[in-house]
């Protein structure tokens, strides 16, 4: 198969975003194993994306990992703004959007394994297992939570409401993505008809600009601002 | 001239810097090529996420530099084969299993990593010998364990984690 590098560099961005946004939970989970799972997965996603971006740099003859990070306009970042919604500390939204993207992830990652770039293909071998232990964590908690009571049966079918107009949007010019939205759609109504939750999502309408266009929203402006900070008040600085 | 059996002596005195455990017990070792002087070492990362990676490579490089006959030391991570907990030598098993952290008996490599079962009843408790245990979390307190719980002695343990599909056991 030939890879779309398009495909690796939004999967890279999303993965930095969302690494960074759910960082922010650290310290906040509702129990200490959560807490450290929620931290461990956004460590997994950070050097997820180091992974693939290192790829990038060497095989684009692009600038290094970091300048790829942390050094693009705007524009130019391929992520999916459902990364960056404020989820403003609902638990429930945490890891109802964890849900919906690490299936995503985990489809790209199974198809990347068959890319003609060894390199690549070797890397997403390795990355798929550690996803895949991500998808099954969440499969876990997306059930317990929707058969937790009615208040948590509540709080997570709003959450997938909330999330849900957003999601489609993953797959906003992605290759094939009739195909991967089908299997995306089946690999999350496993884990969501076990809870008894529902989230309908529609397929992204390519008249509608978003992320993954470079078209991004507020959200995605303010934390990669913050996310450049250190960066654009020195530049160059070394760890 | 350095040898390789000298190189591996010395990388199977660093121990990982978040286990009681040298890398060379922990099969993080891939190969150890030596060119004269130059000696070139692949190792294998047990989760690309793990942050004592640049440690662990630091300690390495001054490791082997400072051995005799040797002028310079290149450290590379490959991702391919997947490190898992196959590689654990039965020395490292042990030190690890005297430290409280258990580890998979065996693993299933090559089987589809789409998906990952979290059974835990093979899973014998490291204080008490009980096999009445259960799996807590697959995130422990760092990217290769998962921790588990002993109904019988009640004590929290952890656990080595599989990765590529294989059953977290």
């Amino acid at each position: 198969m030939t890879a779309s590098m398009n495909d690796v560099l939004a999967l890279a961005d999303d993965k930095l975003m969302l690494g960074h946004v759910q960082s922010d939970w650290t310290g906040l989970g509702p129990i200490l194993e959560e807490d450290i799972a929620a931290s461990a997965m956004a460590q997994d996603d950070l050097s997820h994306a180091l992974v693939l971006y290192e790829f990038l740099a060497t095989s684009d003859a692009q600038d290094g990992a970091d300048e790829l990070a942390f050094g693009r306009a705007v524009a130019d970042y391929r992520c999916c703004d459902l990364m960056t919604l404020p989820d403003d500390f609902d638990w429930a939204v945490a890891t109802s959007r964890r849900f919906l993207f690490a299936h995503f992830a985990a489809i790209l990652l199974q198809d990347l394994r068959t890319a003609d770039n060894a390199e690549l293909a070797e890397r997403a071998i390795r990355l798929q297992g550690e996803q895949a232990i991500q998808t099954t964590h969440l499969n876990a908690w997306m059930v317990r939570l929707g058969t937790g009571g009615d208040d948590a049966y509540a709080r997570m079918q709003s959450a997938l409401n909330t999330l849900a107009p957003h999601a489609g949007m993953l797959f906003e010019d992605i290759e094939d993505r009739d195909d991967r939205f089908a299997r995306w759609q089946t690999a999350i109504a496993g884990a969501l008809a076990e809870a008894g939750l529902t989230c309908d999502v529609d397929f992204p309408v390519a008249s509608v600009k978003g992320g993954r266009r470079g078209a991004h929203a507020a959200h995605f402006i303010e934390q990669h601002a913050e996310m450049t900070q250190v960066r654009a008040a020195e530049p160059g600085a070394a760890w | 001239m350095v040898s390789e059996a000298d190189v591996r002596s010395t990388l199977d005195g660093i121990d990982d810097p978040e286990l009681p455990c040298s890398i060379v017990q922990l099969g993080l070792v891939e190969t150890v090529v030596i060119d004269g002087g130059a000696v070139a070492i692949e190792l294998l990362p047990t989760f690309t996420g793990c942050p004592a990676l640049a440690m662990i490579e630091d300690l390495v490089q001054t490791g082997v530099t400072a051995m005799a006959d040797v002028d310079a030391c290149t450290v590379t991570w490959r991702f391919q084969p997947s490190w898992t907990p196959d590689r654990i030598s039965e020395a490292g098993r042990k030190r690890l299993h005297d430290h409280g952290v258990t580890t998979p008996e065996s693993c299933c490599g090559g089987a589809d990593a789409a998906t990952v079962t979290l059974t835990t009843s093979a899973v014998t408790c490291p204080y008490c010998g009980a096999s009445d245990t259960r799996l807590d979390s697959p995130y422990g307190p760092t990217r290769c364990r998962q921790i588990h719980f002993c109904e019988a002695c009640r004590n929290q343990f952890e656990h080595m984690k599989h990765v590529q599909g294989t059953p977290l056991n």
